[in-house]
């Protein structure tokens, strides 16, 4: 590719490390590549110093319409500086959901949103892979670089690390005047996190998903984490149905766990759930679909309905004999 | 409030596992459900005007099969469905045009559409559908409450964080699961939505998009659990004693 603008946004007084690390990335595919940062601080050293060695140009975008911008502020600002069809390259969060889809519509641009991978070709060509279908289909896409692209990328991602460049980037100061349609008057709330149990604290987690969600079959992982000594997790959906109280959810809108053990049941394993698994845990994986995605990232995999599989397992973890002889030195 | 809902008919993928024939997903051999996440729009929409006074209209794009959650809408309570023909994968650039060109010609203070559709799972139609009637958007929006100014909405983002934002009407939102609990439909509403008609509308011509789907497949194995096979009692055992050993368990 010519040329590759990655949209970057500042964090407390930093760069957001994921687009700094779609820096690295862009620079192995493109000719050039310019970060468009999306700046509130009064001064300029920060990102000066953090994109270098990643950029060839770096924007540093200001103006009051573009604290926590819409889509129709930022796509009005970037309309402005931008050349004709351009490809963009967003980390795929919160803000790229809120403006992605509508900034593409004004630059006239195709949108291609949470990729998981991408590859270009000498017939000027893209091929961008995302998972649909609760991640158990990847889905091609094809778009003409000519027609440029917007396109939001996974914090599943996979993609080489392009060149360090030795150059300093050329940094340039872009000051725009747009009009936000909407007032932040407040950020970062914490949602009510609280609940009975500190998951962060817990050593040997119990986690229901989608298949796990009936009552009875919760109790039975009450029960069973009980056995275990340990304590039941979920995935978003039990939350939604109103199973679990959102202190229980594991994932990026809930809490981050760092237990010994895992035991998912009746779980996909979406990305938005397991990037809220921290260190290394021994993750056993129990889920009727032999090709649910949590089986790619489990060390023990069991293809079997979660209920009949918990019912076996907490006979086996209240067999005290078994608990004598697994102690035993083979 | 004049309300338009965007809903989606989805297959019913469940725990199944998804088949793909011809490098295509096979929607057609499952059952079609309303998507996940507009079961919550059509419960905002009724609460707010329930709250508020005002009209429900239901919107879908898509074939035939789809008419069923326009049908539920109408069970619920929404005052109106129109539906716009067209295939169930159309592009959401294609989609979110003929929805603009339907929405445009009346009046309305809130569209609500889904986070994401549980097929696609794209989070595309509803900040394409604000872009394109130039009106206010939010996404993952998980409360709404009116304001003499509008809504005030918060925002779902990273790390359980919320947003808060005053947004003036008429605007897009795309709602995330959980905003609220969505109601069952009755028995007398769905004998009252059965006589009830549904507006087809044909989409206007839209121009090509340039995203192609050159495929569906599914995802290369990774080798990474070392799988059970066997008796699910001696299976369970086993776990059992990896539970003892690396957890710590007495």
């Amino acid at each position: 590719m010519n040329q590759v603008f990655v949209l970057l946004r500042q964090v407390q007084h930093d760069i957001d490390e994921l687009g700094l690390s779609l820096l690295a990335f862009a620079t192995g595919i493109a000719d050039e590549v310019v970060a468009v940062v999306l700046w509130h601080d009064d001064r300029l050293e920060c990102p000066v110093a953090r994109l270098r060695g990643y950029c060839h140009e770096a924007w540093i975008m200001r103006g009051e319409g573009l604290f926590h911008p819409d889509a129709l502020a930022l796509g009005a600002a970037l309309s402005g500086v931008v050349p004709p069809h351009p490809v963009f390259l967003m980390h795929h969060d919160s803000l790229a959901m809120d403006t992605g889809p509508g900034v593409s519509v004004i630059l006239d641009v195709p949108f291609v949103s949470n990729i998981v991978s991408l590859e270009s070709d000498s017939d000027r060509k893209t091929r961008l892979v995302k998972k649909e279908y609760g991640g158990q289909v990847d889905a091609v896409y094809e778009v003409s670089q000519s027609l440029g692209c917007f396109i939001t990328v996974s914090g599943a991602f996979q993609g080489s690390v392009g060149k360090v460049l030795a150059q300093a980037p050329r940094v340039v100061e872009k000051v725009v005047r747009v009009v936000n349609s909407r007032r932040c008057w407040l950020r970062n709330e914490q949602a009510d996190l609280s609940g009975d149990v500190d998951l962060a604290k817990v050593e040997r987690l119990l986690a229901v998903g989608r298949g796990m969600q009936e009552p009875e079959q919760i109790a039975l992982a009450e029960e069973t984490a009980l056995a275990m000594a340990g304590a039941v997790c979920c995935s978003r959906p039990v939350v939604d149905a109103g199973r679990l109280g959102k202190a229980r959810q594991v994932g990026i809108s809930g809490t981050s766990v760092s237990p010994k053990i895992y035991l998912a049941c009746g779980l996909s394993g979406s990305f938005q759930h397991m990037a809220g698994l921290r260190g290394a845990p021994f993750i056993i994986a129990v889920n009727k679909n032999p090709r649910a995605p949590i089986f790619e990232r489990a060390d023990i995999g069991v293809v079997a309905d979660g209920a009949e599989f918990l019912r076996e397992l907490i006979s086996a973890l209240n067999d005290k004999s078994a608990a004598v002889s697994s102690k035993q030195p083979s | 409030m004049e309300i338009v809902c965007c809903i989606k008919s989805v297959p019913n993928i469940a725990d199944e596992e998804v088949q793909i024939v011809h490098q295509k997903v096979s929607v057609g051999t499952y059952p079609r459900c309303l998507n996940e996440c507009d079961r919550y729009v059509l419960e905002e929409a009724l609460r707010l005007t329930e709250l508020h006074g005002g009209s429900i209209t239901a919107l879908t794009f898509g074939d035939t099969e789809s008419e069923d959650v326009l049908r539920r809408a109408l069970a619920l309570g929404a005052t109106e469905a129109v539906m716009l023909n067209g295939p169930l994968e159309e592009e959401p650039r294609r989609v979110a045009a003929a929805l603009a060109a339907v929405i445009r010609r009346r009046h309305f203070d809130l569209v609500l559409t889904g986070a994401q559709s549980s097929d696609r799972q794209g989070a595309e139609v509803g900040g394409m559908l604000a872009a394109m009637l130039g009106v206010p958007f939010a996404s993952l929006v998980v409360a709404v409450e009116r304001k003499e100014y509008g809504v005030l909405v918060h925002r779902e983002i990273e790390g359980g964080e919320l947003e808060a934002y005053e947004v003036e009407l008429p605007a897009v939102l795309s709602l995330q699961t959980g905003i609220n609990t969505p109601r069952y439909v009755s028995m007398r509403g769905i004998r009252k939505a059965a006589t009830k008609t549904i507006t087809a509308v044909t989409p206007e011509a839209v121009p090509d998009v340039a995203v192609r789907l050159v495929e569906h497949r599914h995802p290369p194995t990774v080798v990474g659990a070392k799988m059970l096979c066997g008796d699910l009692k001696a299976i369970a055992v086993e776990v059992a004693s990896m539970i003892r050993e690396r957890g710590g368990l007495q």
